[in-house]
This record gives structure tokens, C-alpha cells and sequence, in this order.
């Protein structure tokens, strides 16, 4: 019986398969389609303090292997969130962690405050990383200083595990890393969405209403595997790795590299089974190669 | 929802740059209604990554199809592919048509925009409405589209902007009585749509409308594929895309 198993700063989940942000609302869609309970744990949707309309369309733009979105953290509001996406979550009984975005470092600690302080959910994840928002986002994950203060003023106020979602838009993401460390995070996610843009010759236009907007998909996979590797070498929390994971040999070379658990994102448009196929090639994998526990692999690379 | 492996029964061009395709499905084909679509992985690999989506031409008896217009990558690899393969369905999705019954329907049809509203009007006969269809075309070469239509309509006008087929110009020249109809449904090109929209500003017919636009998740998570309407940003894939053209902000 093969182990998959995995404690992210306390947090105990059966596999190291979530889902990331952004990409599975709360579950009930895709709960049509397979038993979500299945997966290791689901990170919600970035919420904000108040309600956000989001950005006009367009909002996304296909690329090679790839696409563009900036949605605008639409969302409606930690409020709304807590009675409706919380309500079903606890009644699936799936871990699940919220994401927070702000504006300002008083919104990051109030909302994880209210998140907190409601109880049901498994952990935050601070995203300071979100390239799409004019105010604030793009900030926060890219200064050392103001990143170590976000994350010192949501410990003070939060009794759950902090993740801190690791924005690549930056020179050095080790030294972001280490910052959030310092500061208290209990665990790191990376990598967030590239920043990149489209354009379209015959109308000399941008392909997003915004102009710029985040990169996810199977393009960005090599950027985010040398990121999860450079800081695993550099801190010791555990790390969720982010970027183009569209199967378990994509999750393996993450976890090879270091991360003790994978976030499934882009790849669930695609599949909306990638979740449930990279778990099973998981135990298919531990089976063939006589691994015990999964977690044996993690930070493997010779 | 579903998500199926579907045979590929036919694939054929109908037209200079569209064809239509018959799909073997089960439980699609038993759900799909009128103004739902099919998200269709079209290649078998990460390029072109995402799906597509295609409104329901016609489903029922263990098929489902398409009629799509070759504009891009990925429809480009659709075109190509031949009876005996398969494809990977996710369907049906989205807000279907509300059908009356026994009532005056118009159906305008803008090129490709005939899509929906064929299996529209296959439902629309079904519960003895009368059915009135404006199709306009590009071009002669496009006649092929309108004819299968016309079966489950009493009247039709067609229109083309070449004047080879029916009346010369834009479907929306057409002169019709527009109050005479009850319910009127549209899909096309959003400057036909905005024309419509002008052209019965001041009649009471319950008009819907299909939109589209492009989609990543097709199913309401990703929020990628708003259009805005007076309650807001709404999704084409859940919200819609099936409007009331009146809610539609332009």
C-alpha cells in the first residue's frame, strides 16, 4: 500500500495533488465530472475584502503551450466567500486553503484575519504575486521589505499555516524566499503566473483588454521547476510547486526538484480528469519502483 | 455534464472554409439542448492547448454535431480530422434557448451563426411554433448552409453581401415586420446583433441571443469568458450563451 501522504507545516493531506488557485472554483463544477474529495486538497480562488468586478474582456489569449489571463481577481468578496464556497467545501470535507489578495498591507491581514478566524479553512495562501492588479499585487512579491511585512502582520493574526505564493516576475526569487521565511511563512508556493502579452498585427491591438496578463500552462514549467529548485537549495520550508503540471511525470520532476506537493492549474481546462490521472500515475509510479512513501522523492536530484 | 470519447461518424466541407461534423455520443447527445455547445479538445498534445468550443448543430438518436468555420489553428487541425477517430467531448454545456410553444419565432442567422439555431428550429417545430428564419450569407458559395434549415421553417429570406443568393446586402436590410413575432432568437456577428438590437428597441418580443467568446475552462471556474451585461460581468459558458438581448451592455 504505497504512501502518499504529506504534511505541509502541519497541514496533513492524503496526497500531494491540490488544485491552484484560480482554476477550480470551489469544487462543485468539476465535482460533476470526478470525486473531488479525492484530491490532496483545493486552493480557492483569490478573495478580497470587498467584491471584485474584474477586468474586461478579453481576458484570456491562448499561447504556444500556454495562455495568457487577467481576469482581475474577480471575486466575491471573503463575506460571500465564507457563507456560500466555505459552506460547501466543509460539507465535501476537503482541505482546503483560501487565497488572499489585497491592495494594501491592512487588507492581506484583515481578510486572513476574518479567514482565520472563521475556522474552517485548512491554511491561507498570501497571494502577493498576482501580476493584474493596478494597485498593490504587483508590489508586495517583488520588494523583499514589504513582502516580510505582509507576512509579519498576517502571522500575528492568523492561527493556521501561511503559504506564501512566490511571484517569478523578479531578479532573484531566492531572496524573496528567504524574506518570506524570515518573516514567518510556514511554507512557499511557486511559481504565479509570468507576466506576458499578445498582440494582434492586423488590428495593431493587444490580444487582453488589460494589455498584460499572467503566463500559465506547459510553456512556463521549465522557469517554475528551476525556481522550485533554487529555493529548495536555499530554505527549509516545504515548497508547493506551480508551473505547467499536466501529469504525474510533470509532478515527479517537481517533486524531484524539491516540492513536497504540486498545484494542477491550467492543465484542468484541458483535462478536467489531470488531477485524478496524476494521482493514480503517482501510485502507479511508487508501485513500479518499490517506494514506500512518496515523500522519498522529494529534493532528489543528483 | 459529460465527458465522452466520440467516434468521429463524418466530417465534411459544406462550404468554402465550413464544415460540419457528426459525432457518435450517449448521454451528450440525450442532454444537449437548443443554444448549449461542445468543448472539444482538438489536438492531441499542448498545441493548440485549449479547447474549443462548438454550439450543438444538431443532437439526439446517439449523435451529436457541429458546423464550424475554419479561422484559426485550431479548427484548422478539426478540418483535418477523418471518420474512425476519436475526440474528447465535454458537453453540453452552457444556458440552452428557452422554447415556447405555439407561437410566431424568428430565427436570424448571421453566416456561421446558423449553427444554434438549427437545432433551434428542429425544437421549435417540435412544439408547433411557427417559424420564420432571416439567414444571411456571405457569398453564393455559402448557400449550402441555409438548406437544411429551411425544412422546419414556413418562411425564408436569405441574404447575401454579394447579392448571388437572395436579396443583396446584410440580412438586417431585409424589411420584415418584427413586431409580428413573439420570440426572436439571433446568433451571428455582434455588429448583426447590435443591428437587431437597434432594429426592435421599441417591440416586445422576448429576444435571445447566443454569444461566444474565448474559452479556457468552458464550465465557470476560470471566469475567462465574461461579456457585460446589466448585471455585471457574466460568463458565456454558464451564464450564457444564451442571452436576453436586452441585458447585453454594449
Amino acid at each position: 500500500m504505497v504512501d502518499l501522504s504529506v504534511d505541509i507545516a502541519g497541514l496533513k493531506l492524503k496526497n500531494p495533488v491540490l488544485v491552484a488557485s484560480g482554476t477550480f472554483g470551489s469544487g462543485k463544477e468539476y465535482s460533476e465530472l470526478f470525486d473531488i474529495n479525492k484530491l490532496g486538497g483545493i486552493i480557492t480562488k483569490s478573495v478580497t475584502l470587498n467584491e471584485r468586478r474584474g477586468n474586461p474582456p478579453p481576458r484570456i489569449y491562448e499561447t504556444p503551450s500556454g495562455m495568457l489571463n487577467s481576469i482581475g481577481l474577480q471575486n466575491p468578496g471573503v463575506k460571500k466567500f465564507l457563507e456560500e464556497d466555505a459552506a460547501y467545501l466543509k460539507s465535501k470535507g476537503i482541505p482546503f486553503i483560501v487565497n488572499i489578495a489585497g491592495e494594501t498591507v491592512e487588507e492581506y491581514c484583515e481578510v486572513s484575519k476574518i479567514i482565520s478566524q472563521d475556522g474552517r479553512a485548512s491554511a491561507i495562501e498570501l497571494n502577493v504575486s498576482c501580476p493584474n492588479v493596478a494597485a498593490g499585487g504587483i508590489q508586495f512579491g517583488t520588494d523583499p521589505k514589504i513582502l516580510r511585512t505582509i507576512v509579519d502582520c498576517v502571522k500575528n493574526v492568523v492561527d493556521k499555516p501561511i503559504i506564501v505564493k512566490l511571484s517569478p516576475n523578479v531578479t532573484d526569487i531566492v531572496e524573496l524566499a528567504k524574506a518570506a521565511v524570515e518573516a514567518g511563512a510556514d511554507a512557499l508556493s511557486l511559481i504565479n503566473t509570468l507576466i506576458g502579452m499578445g498582440i494582434d498585427y492586423k488590428t495593431r491591438k493587444p490580444k487582453l483588454a488589460k494589455i498584460i496578463g499572467g503566463l500559465s500552462g506547459p510553456a512556463i514549467k521549465p522557469v517554475a521547476l528551476r525556481m522550485v529548485w533554487q529555493v529548495r537549495q536555499a530554505v527549509d520550508v516545504p515548497i508547493i510547486g506551480i508551473g505547467g503540471i499536466m501529469n504525474h511525470e510533470d509532478a515527479l520532476e517537481f517533486m524531484i526538484a524539491g516540492a513536497s506537493a504540486v498545484a494542477v492549474g491550467t492543465a484542468n481546462f484541458v483535462n478536467p480528469l489531470a488531477t485524478i490521472e496524476t494521482i493514480d500515475g503517482l501510485t502507479k509510479y511508487c508501485n513500479e519502483n518499490k517506494i514506500n512513501r512518496l515523500q522519498e522523492i522529494v529534493n532528489t536530484l543528483s | 455534464m459529460y465527458l465522452e470519447n466520440c467516434e468521429i461518424v463524418s466530417n465534411i466541407r459544406v462550404a468554402e472554409d465550413i464544415h460540419k461534423m457528426v459525432l457518435v455520443s450517449r448521454r451528450i447527445a440525450e442532454t444537449a439542448k437548443p443554444g448549449q455547445f461542445l468543448h472539444i479538445k482538438v489536438s492531441e498534445d499542448s498545441n493548440p492547448l485549449l479547447r474549443r468550443p462548438f454550439s450543438a448543430h444538431d443532437a439526439g438518436n446517439g449523435f451529436v454535431s457541429i458546423l464550424y468555420s475554419v479561422r484559426g489553428s485550431g479548427t484548422e487541425l478539426l478540418s483535418k480530422k477523418k471518420s474512425g477517430e476519436y475526440l474528447d467531448v465535454l458537453g453540453a454545456l452552457g444556458k440552452s434557448f428557452d422554447l415556447p410553444s405555439a407561437k410566431n419565432c424568428l430565427l436570424i442567422a448571421g453566416g456561421i451563426g446558423i449553427a444554434p439555431l438549427y437545432y433551434l428550429a428542429k425544437k421549435l417545430k417540435e412544439n408547433k411554433n411557427n417559424a420564420t428564419l432571416l439567414c444571411g450569407i456571405r457569398n453564393g458559395k455559402d448557400a449550402k448552409i441555409t438548406e437544411e434549415i429551411q425544412r422546419y421553417c414556413n418562411k425564408v429570406y436569405i441574404s447575401s453581401e454579394d447579392g448571388e443568393t437572395g436579396q443583396k446586402g446584410f440580412i438586417t436590410d431585409i424589411k420584415i415586420n418584427y413586431a409580428e413575432f413573439e420570440n426572436i432568437f439571433v446568433c451571428g456577428p455582434k455588429l448583426m446583433i447590435k443591428r437587431v438590437n437597434e432594429l426592435i428597441r421599441d417591440i416586445n418580443a422576448n429576444c435571445q441571443v447566443s454569444l461566444e467568446e474565448n474559452m479556457a475552462c468552458g464550465i465557470g471556474t476560470c471566469l475567462g469568458c465574461v461579456c457585460e451585461t446589466k448585471r455585471g460581468y457574466e460568463r458565456v459558458c454558464v451564464e450564457g450563451p444564451v442571452f436576453n438581448i436586452k441585458d447585453i451592455k454594449w
